[in-house]
Protein backbone atom coordinates (compact mmCIF):
# COMPACT_ATOMS: atom_id res chain seq x y z
CA UNK A 1 0.00 0.00 0.00
CA UNK A 2 1.21 3.35 -1.32
CA UNK A 3 -0.19 5.46 1.61
CA UNK A 4 0.11 9.48 1.59
CA UNK A 5 -0.22 11.24 4.74
CA UNK A 6 -0.65 15.19 4.59
CA UNK A 7 1.14 15.91 2.26
CA UNK A 8 1.81 19.41 1.54
CA UNK A 9 4.30 21.41 -0.57
CA UNK A 10 5.01 25.12 -1.42
CA UNK A 11 7.33 26.65 -3.60
CA UNK A 12 8.23 29.91 -2.07
CA UNK A 13 5.46 30.42 0.36
CA UNK A 14 3.25 29.12 -2.29
CA UNK A 15 0.95 25.90 -2.07
CA UNK A 16 1.21 23.94 -4.75
CA UNK A 17 -0.25 20.72 -2.99
CA UNK A 18 -2.53 20.88 0.53
CA UNK A 19 -2.61 18.50 3.44
CA UNK A 20 -2.98 15.47 0.88
CA UNK A 21 -3.88 11.99 2.32
CA UNK A 22 -4.56 9.00 -0.61
CA UNK A 23 -3.71 5.50 -0.05
CA UNK A 24 -3.46 3.30 -2.63
CA UNK A 25 -3.50 -0.41 -2.17
CA UNK A 26 -1.95 -2.99 -5.15
CA UNK A 27 -2.95 -3.82 -8.04
CA UNK A 28 -5.44 -0.67 -8.55
CA UNK A 29 -5.11 1.64 -11.69
CA UNK A 30 -5.41 5.24 -10.42
CA UNK A 31 -6.07 8.35 -13.19
CA UNK A 32 -4.94 11.42 -11.49
CA UNK A 33 -6.61 14.18 -13.37
CA UNK A 34 -7.20 17.92 -12.96
CA UNK A 35 -5.88 21.38 -14.55
CA UNK A 36 -2.92 22.28 -15.69
CA UNK A 37 -1.11 23.61 -12.07
CA UNK A 38 -3.33 21.22 -10.47
CA UNK A 39 -0.23 19.83 -8.09
CA UNK A 40 0.06 16.25 -10.79
CA UNK A 41 3.49 16.05 -11.39
CA UNK A 42 4.25 18.09 -8.17
CA UNK A 43 2.32 15.14 -5.92
CA UNK A 44 4.15 12.39 -7.67
CA UNK A 45 7.82 13.98 -7.30
CA UNK A 46 7.21 14.20 -3.72
CA UNK A 47 6.14 10.36 -3.70
CA UNK A 48 9.92 9.95 -5.20
CA UNK A 49 11.15 12.20 -3.05
CA UNK A 50 12.44 14.21 -6.02
CA UNK A 51 11.25 17.16 -4.03
CA UNK A 52 11.13 18.20 -0.24
CA UNK A 53 7.80 18.56 1.42
CA UNK A 54 5.67 18.47 4.36
CA UNK A 55 4.01 15.17 5.43
CA UNK A 56 4.65 11.68 4.93
CA UNK A 57 4.89 8.85 2.27
CA UNK A 58 4.70 5.49 3.18
CA UNK A 59 5.23 2.17 1.13
CA UNK A 60 3.54 -0.95 2.88
CA UNK A 61 4.23 0.93 6.06
CA UNK A 62 7.60 2.17 5.83
CA UNK A 63 9.09 5.80 4.67
CA UNK A 64 10.19 5.72 0.74
CA UNK A 65 13.91 5.33 1.37
CA UNK A 66 16.49 3.92 -0.91
CA UNK A 67 16.05 0.74 0.93
CA UNK A 68 12.36 0.59 -0.67
CA UNK A 69 13.07 3.09 -3.30
CA UNK A 70 13.19 0.41 -6.58
CA UNK A 71 9.18 -0.28 -5.37
CA UNK A 72 8.27 2.72 -7.27
CA UNK A 73 9.25 3.50 -10.64
CA UNK A 74 8.47 6.47 -13.06
CA UNK A 75 7.77 7.39 -16.71
CA UNK A 76 7.38 11.24 -17.24
CA UNK A 77 6.76 13.38 -20.53
CA UNK A 78 9.81 15.06 -19.83
CA UNK A 79 11.76 11.93 -20.05
CA UNK A 80 14.11 10.36 -17.70
CA UNK A 81 16.09 7.90 -19.87
CA UNK A 82 19.99 9.06 -21.15
CA UNK A 83 19.50 10.53 -24.59
CA UNK A 84 22.81 9.17 -26.09
CA UNK A 85 22.16 5.84 -24.45
CA UNK A 86 20.95 3.18 -27.13
CA UNK A 87 17.84 0.68 -25.75
CA UNK A 88 19.41 -1.96 -25.06
CA UNK A 89 22.42 -0.01 -22.92
CA UNK A 90 19.42 1.58 -20.67
CA UNK A 91 18.42 -2.70 -20.18
CA UNK A 92 22.10 -3.08 -18.95
CA UNK A 93 22.29 -0.27 -16.54
CA UNK A 94 18.43 -0.76 -15.41
CA UNK A 95 19.76 -4.66 -14.67
CA UNK A 96 22.46 -3.58 -13.02
CA UNK A 97 20.45 -1.34 -10.92
CA UNK A 98 17.13 -2.81 -10.21
CA UNK A 99 17.11 -6.90 -9.27
CA UNK A 100 13.40 -7.55 -10.12
CA UNK A 101 13.92 -6.00 -14.03
CA UNK A 102 11.66 -7.88 -15.90
CA UNK A 103 13.84 -8.43 -18.78
CA UNK A 104 10.83 -10.39 -20.67
CA UNK A 105 8.57 -7.60 -20.39
CA UNK A 106 11.28 -5.30 -21.84
CA UNK A 107 11.69 -7.20 -24.69
CA UNK A 108 8.20 -8.15 -25.55
CA UNK A 109 7.28 -4.48 -25.27
CA UNK A 110 9.83 -2.94 -27.30
CA UNK A 111 9.10 -5.42 -30.24
CA UNK A 112 5.67 -4.89 -30.09
CA UNK A 113 6.43 -0.87 -30.54
CA UNK A 114 9.21 -1.95 -33.05
CA UNK A 115 11.78 0.18 -31.13
CA UNK A 116 15.21 -0.04 -32.48
CA UNK A 117 17.55 -1.66 -29.42
CA UNK A 118 21.14 -0.26 -30.61
CA UNK A 119 20.17 3.47 -31.89
CA UNK A 120 20.81 6.24 -28.92
CA UNK A 121 17.49 7.02 -27.54
CA UNK A 122 18.17 10.73 -29.48
CA UNK A 123 17.47 9.89 -32.52
CA UNK A 124 14.02 8.16 -31.50
CA UNK A 125 10.58 10.58 -32.21
CA UNK A 126 8.86 12.08 -29.78
CA UNK A 127 6.32 9.41 -29.55
CA UNK A 128 8.79 6.63 -29.91
CA UNK A 129 10.89 8.28 -26.88
CA UNK A 130 7.79 8.43 -24.50
CA UNK A 131 6.43 4.61 -25.43
CA UNK A 132 11.03 4.19 -24.28
CA UNK A 133 9.73 6.01 -21.20
CA UNK A 134 6.99 4.13 -20.31
CA UNK A 135 8.67 0.55 -21.67
CA UNK A 136 11.31 1.29 -18.84
CA UNK A 137 8.96 2.19 -15.85
CA UNK A 138 6.98 -1.07 -16.85
CA UNK A 139 10.16 -3.04 -16.28
CA UNK A 140 11.66 -1.22 -13.86
CA UNK A 141 10.27 -4.65 -11.76
CA UNK A 142 8.26 -1.89 -9.59
CA UNK A 143 5.06 -2.50 -7.63
CA UNK A 144 3.80 0.93 -7.99
CA UNK A 145 4.28 2.58 -11.33
CA UNK A 146 3.81 6.48 -11.55
CA UNK A 147 3.27 7.76 -14.83
CA UNK A 148 2.94 11.22 -15.46
CA UNK A 149 1.24 12.92 -19.12
CA UNK A 150 3.25 9.48 -20.82
CA UNK A 151 1.02 9.89 -23.90
CA UNK A 152 2.05 13.45 -24.52
CA UNK A 153 3.16 13.80 -28.12
CA UNK A 154 1.44 9.82 -29.28
CA UNK A 155 -0.96 9.41 -31.41
CA UNK A 156 -4.77 7.78 -30.52
CA UNK A 157 -3.80 4.56 -32.34
CA UNK A 158 -0.43 4.32 -30.24
CA UNK A 159 -2.33 5.35 -27.12
CA UNK A 160 -4.73 2.50 -27.46
CA UNK A 161 -2.57 -0.09 -28.04
CA UNK A 162 -0.82 0.83 -25.33
CA UNK A 163 -3.93 1.04 -22.88
CA UNK A 164 -4.89 -2.93 -24.49
CA UNK A 165 -1.62 -3.79 -23.87
CA UNK A 166 -0.96 -2.52 -20.07
CA UNK A 167 -3.96 -4.04 -19.23
CA UNK A 168 -2.91 -7.14 -20.51
CA UNK A 169 0.94 -7.34 -19.36
CA UNK A 170 -0.12 -5.62 -15.52
CA UNK A 171 0.48 -7.91 -12.70
CA UNK A 172 -1.76 -8.19 -9.62
CA UNK A 173 0.41 -6.40 -7.35
CA UNK A 174 1.16 -3.76 -9.79
CA UNK A 175 -0.38 -0.51 -9.15
CA UNK A 176 -0.31 2.18 -11.93
CA UNK A 177 -0.89 6.20 -11.29
CA UNK A 178 -1.49 7.65 -14.33
CA UNK A 179 -1.85 11.71 -14.42
CA UNK A 180 -3.02 12.57 -17.92
CA UNK A 181 -5.61 15.20 -19.69
CA UNK A 182 -6.96 12.59 -22.00
CA UNK A 183 -9.95 11.81 -19.60
CA UNK A 184 -12.43 10.25 -21.75
CA UNK A 185 -9.78 7.90 -23.21
CA UNK A 186 -8.51 6.24 -20.22
CA UNK A 187 -12.00 5.77 -18.66
CA UNK A 188 -12.57 2.20 -19.71
CA UNK A 189 -8.87 1.74 -18.24
CA UNK A 190 -8.69 3.23 -14.37
CA UNK A 191 -10.81 1.91 -12.03
CA UNK A 192 -10.15 4.67 -9.91
CA UNK A 193 -10.00 8.64 -10.05
CA UNK A 194 -8.79 11.40 -8.15
CA UNK A 195 -9.01 14.88 -9.18
CA UNK A 196 -6.88 17.50 -8.21
CA UNK A 197 -7.63 20.91 -8.32
CA UNK A 198 -5.14 23.89 -6.86
CA UNK A 199 -3.42 21.61 -5.14
CA UNK A 200 -6.52 20.03 -3.31
CA UNK A 201 -7.82 16.43 -3.69
CA UNK A 202 -11.28 17.35 -5.59
CA UNK A 203 -12.67 14.53 -5.59
CA UNK A 204 -11.80 10.03 -5.17
CA UNK A 205 -14.29 8.18 -7.13
CA UNK A 206 -14.71 4.78 -7.92
CA UNK A 207 -17.80 3.28 -8.96
CA UNK A 208 -18.99 6.28 -11.20
CA UNK A 209 -20.23 3.42 -13.75
CA UNK A 210 -22.28 1.70 -10.52
CA UNK A 211 -24.14 5.23 -10.93
CA UNK A 212 -24.98 5.04 -14.45
CA UNK A 213 -22.30 8.13 -15.45
CA UNK A 214 -19.37 8.25 -17.50
CA UNK A 215 -16.13 9.03 -15.93
CA UNK A 216 -15.97 12.65 -18.26
CA UNK A 217 -19.70 13.35 -16.45
CA UNK A 218 -18.78 12.97 -12.59
CA UNK A 219 -15.31 14.81 -13.21
CA UNK A 220 -17.45 18.20 -15.11
CA UNK A 221 -19.62 17.55 -11.69
CA UNK A 222 -16.81 17.92 -9.61
CA UNK A 223 -15.40 20.68 -10.91
CA UNK A 224 -18.75 22.59 -11.35
CA UNK A 225 -17.63 22.94 -15.18
CA UNK A 226 -20.67 25.57 -16.75
CA UNK A 227 -21.08 24.19 -20.23
CA UNK A 228 -23.14 27.45 -21.18
CA UNK A 229 -19.63 29.28 -20.34
CA UNK A 230 -18.43 28.77 -23.91
CA UNK A 231 -21.60 30.10 -25.43
CA UNK A 232 -21.48 33.20 -22.96
CA UNK A 233 -18.04 34.30 -23.80
CA UNK A 234 -18.83 34.01 -27.52
CA UNK A 235 -21.81 35.80 -27.36
CA UNK A 236 -19.82 38.70 -24.84
CA UNK A 237 -17.12 38.63 -27.60
CA UNK A 238 -19.62 39.28 -31.12
CA UNK A 239 -21.70 41.50 -29.45
CA UNK A 240 -19.02 43.79 -28.30
CA UNK A 241 -17.85 43.60 -31.68
CA UNK A 242 -20.84 44.39 -33.45
CA UNK A 243 -21.66 47.31 -31.57
CA UNK B 1 38.50 -2.19 -14.38
CA UNK B 2 36.95 -1.20 -17.55
CA UNK B 3 33.63 -1.47 -15.71
CA UNK B 4 34.75 -0.31 -12.80
CA UNK B 5 36.11 3.13 -14.70
CA UNK B 6 32.82 3.18 -16.43
CA UNK B 7 31.26 3.49 -13.48
CA UNK B 8 32.78 6.58 -12.78
CA UNK B 9 31.44 8.70 -15.23
CA UNK B 10 28.01 9.46 -16.62
CA UNK B 11 27.20 6.20 -18.71
CA UNK B 12 27.04 7.79 -21.97
CA UNK B 13 30.79 8.94 -21.42
CA UNK B 14 33.58 6.90 -22.28
CA UNK B 15 36.27 7.00 -19.62
CA UNK B 16 39.30 6.67 -21.59
CA UNK B 17 38.34 9.35 -24.05
CA UNK B 18 38.08 11.56 -20.32
CA UNK B 19 41.48 9.97 -19.19
CA UNK B 20 43.18 10.29 -22.39
CA UNK B 21 42.12 14.07 -22.95
CA UNK B 22 43.09 14.47 -19.02
CA UNK B 23 46.55 13.03 -19.76
CA UNK B 24 46.90 15.38 -22.63
CA UNK B 25 46.11 18.29 -20.73
CA UNK B 26 48.33 17.15 -17.83
CA UNK B 27 51.19 16.55 -19.94
CA UNK B 28 51.01 20.32 -21.21
CA UNK B 29 50.55 21.41 -18.04
CA UNK B 30 54.04 19.72 -17.12
CA UNK B 31 56.01 20.78 -20.25
CA UNK B 32 54.19 24.55 -19.70
CA UNK B 33 55.25 24.13 -16.16
CA UNK B 34 59.34 23.13 -17.14
CA UNK B 35 59.66 25.69 -19.38
CA UNK B 36 58.02 28.15 -17.44
CA UNK B 37 60.44 27.49 -14.54
CA UNK B 38 63.23 27.20 -16.05
CA UNK B 39 63.53 30.21 -18.37
CA UNK B 40 62.47 32.28 -15.29
CA UNK B 41 65.33 30.56 -13.42
CA UNK B 42 67.59 30.97 -15.17
CA UNK B 43 67.10 34.16 -16.97
CA UNK B 44 67.74 35.44 -12.92
CA UNK B 45 70.65 32.99 -12.89
CA UNK B 46 72.58 34.66 -15.52
CA UNK B 47 71.48 38.35 -13.67
CA UNK B 48 73.88 36.88 -10.79
CA UNK B 49 76.75 36.98 -12.57
CA UNK B 50 78.70 39.71 -14.50
CA UNK B 51 81.99 39.49 -16.91
CA UNK B 52 85.05 40.17 -15.03
CA UNK B 53 86.90 42.75 -17.97
CA UNK B 54 90.90 41.84 -16.90
CA UNK B 55 90.43 37.90 -16.85
CA UNK B 56 87.18 37.61 -19.67
CA UNK B 57 85.92 35.38 -16.81
CA UNK B 58 82.06 35.26 -15.25
CA UNK B 59 82.23 36.23 -11.53
CA UNK B 60 79.62 36.26 -9.14
CA UNK B 61 78.03 39.99 -8.54
CA UNK B 62 79.24 41.07 -5.21
CA UNK B 63 75.31 42.42 -4.00
CA UNK B 64 74.24 39.16 -5.90
CA UNK B 65 70.48 38.12 -4.53
CA UNK B 66 68.38 34.97 -6.02
CA UNK B 67 64.74 35.46 -6.17
CA UNK B 68 62.98 34.35 -3.76
CA UNK B 69 61.40 30.55 -4.89
CA UNK B 70 58.43 31.35 -4.40
CA UNK B 71 58.19 33.94 -6.81
CA UNK B 72 59.62 31.67 -9.88
CA UNK B 73 57.63 28.82 -8.25
CA UNK B 74 54.01 30.06 -8.66
CA UNK B 75 53.67 31.05 -12.30
CA UNK B 76 55.21 27.98 -13.27
CA UNK B 77 52.33 25.76 -11.26
CA UNK B 78 49.56 28.03 -13.75
CA UNK B 79 48.88 25.31 -15.92
CA UNK B 80 48.46 22.54 -13.16
CA UNK B 81 46.33 25.16 -11.33
CA UNK B 82 44.22 25.35 -14.41
CA UNK B 83 43.90 21.34 -15.07
CA UNK B 84 42.53 21.06 -11.19
CA UNK B 85 40.00 23.99 -11.80
CA UNK B 86 39.21 22.38 -15.14
CA UNK B 87 38.31 18.84 -12.99
CA UNK B 88 36.34 20.44 -10.64
CA UNK B 89 34.23 22.12 -13.72
CA UNK B 90 34.41 18.64 -15.01
CA UNK B 91 32.40 17.68 -12.23
CA UNK B 92 29.76 20.56 -12.56
CA UNK B 93 29.49 19.31 -16.61
CA UNK B 94 28.47 16.21 -15.35
CA UNK B 95 26.17 16.90 -12.83
CA UNK B 96 24.71 19.26 -15.52
CA UNK B 97 24.48 16.89 -18.35
CA UNK B 98 22.06 14.73 -16.58
CA UNK B 99 19.33 17.34 -17.26
CA UNK B 100 20.57 18.15 -20.88
CA UNK B 101 18.02 16.42 -23.71
CA UNK B 102 16.18 14.86 -20.85
CA UNK B 103 16.24 14.61 -16.85
CA UNK B 104 17.63 11.58 -16.35
CA UNK B 105 18.70 12.94 -13.05
CA UNK B 106 14.85 11.83 -11.99
CA UNK B 107 16.25 8.45 -12.75
CA UNK B 108 19.89 8.93 -10.99
CA UNK B 109 17.90 10.50 -7.99
CA UNK B 110 15.70 7.70 -7.25
CA UNK B 111 18.10 4.91 -7.81
CA UNK B 112 18.54 2.29 -4.72
CA UNK B 113 22.23 3.31 -4.70
CA UNK B 114 22.44 6.83 -2.63
CA UNK B 115 26.04 7.24 -4.28
CA UNK B 116 25.58 6.63 -7.94
CA UNK B 117 24.83 10.00 -9.02
CA UNK B 118 27.83 11.52 -6.98
CA UNK B 119 30.50 8.68 -8.14
CA UNK B 120 29.72 9.39 -11.31
CA UNK B 121 29.81 13.05 -11.29
CA UNK B 122 32.93 13.46 -8.91
CA UNK B 123 35.06 10.25 -9.01
CA UNK B 124 37.04 10.51 -12.08
CA UNK B 125 37.05 14.94 -11.75
CA UNK B 126 38.35 14.37 -7.99
CA UNK B 127 40.69 11.59 -9.35
CA UNK B 128 42.25 14.26 -11.62
CA UNK B 129 42.17 17.17 -9.20
CA UNK B 130 44.36 14.86 -6.61
CA UNK B 131 46.42 14.22 -9.85
CA UNK B 132 47.13 17.28 -10.65
CA UNK B 133 48.27 18.59 -7.25
CA UNK B 134 50.19 15.75 -6.80
CA UNK B 135 51.42 16.58 -10.50
CA UNK B 136 52.56 20.16 -9.03
CA UNK B 137 53.95 18.65 -5.73
CA UNK B 138 56.69 16.80 -7.25
CA UNK B 139 57.39 19.49 -9.80
CA UNK B 140 57.87 21.86 -6.94
CA UNK B 141 60.18 19.39 -5.47
CA UNK B 142 61.98 18.75 -8.23
CA UNK B 143 62.14 22.91 -9.14
CA UNK B 144 62.89 23.01 -5.23
CA UNK B 145 66.27 20.99 -5.81
CA UNK B 146 67.28 22.40 -8.78
CA UNK B 147 66.87 25.60 -7.45
CA UNK B 148 68.94 24.78 -3.86
CA UNK B 149 71.94 22.43 -5.88
CA UNK B 150 72.51 24.81 -8.72
CA UNK B 151 71.86 28.52 -7.15
CA UNK B 152 75.06 29.77 -5.46
CA UNK B 153 75.35 28.88 -1.47
CA UNK B 154 75.15 32.74 -0.97
CA UNK B 155 73.10 33.95 -3.37
CA UNK B 156 70.36 32.26 -1.26
CA UNK B 157 67.72 34.72 -0.06
CA UNK B 158 67.52 31.76 3.02
CA UNK B 159 71.36 31.59 3.12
Amino acid sequence: MLQLEKLTKSYYGKRALQDISLSFPRGEIVGLFGENGAGKTTLMKCILGLLRFEGSVTLDGAPVSRKNIALLSFGTSEHSFFPNLSAQAHRDFYRAHFPRFLDARFTSLMDFFSLPMHRPLRTFSTGQKNQFEVILALSQGADYILLDEPFAGNDIFNREDFYKVLAGILEPRETILLSTHLIEEVAGFVGRAVLLHKGCVAGDLSDWEDEGKSLMDVVRETYRYRPDRVGKALDALVGEESK
Amino acid sequence: MRRKLQECVPPWISPFHVCKSFAAGLGAAAVYSLLRFLLAYFQVYSQLWERDWRTGNMVLREDAQMTPFGELLFPALLGFAVAAAVMLCLAAFYYGSFSRGSHSLYLMRRLPDRWELARRCLCLPFAGFLLAAAAAALFSLAFFALYRLVTPPQCLPFY
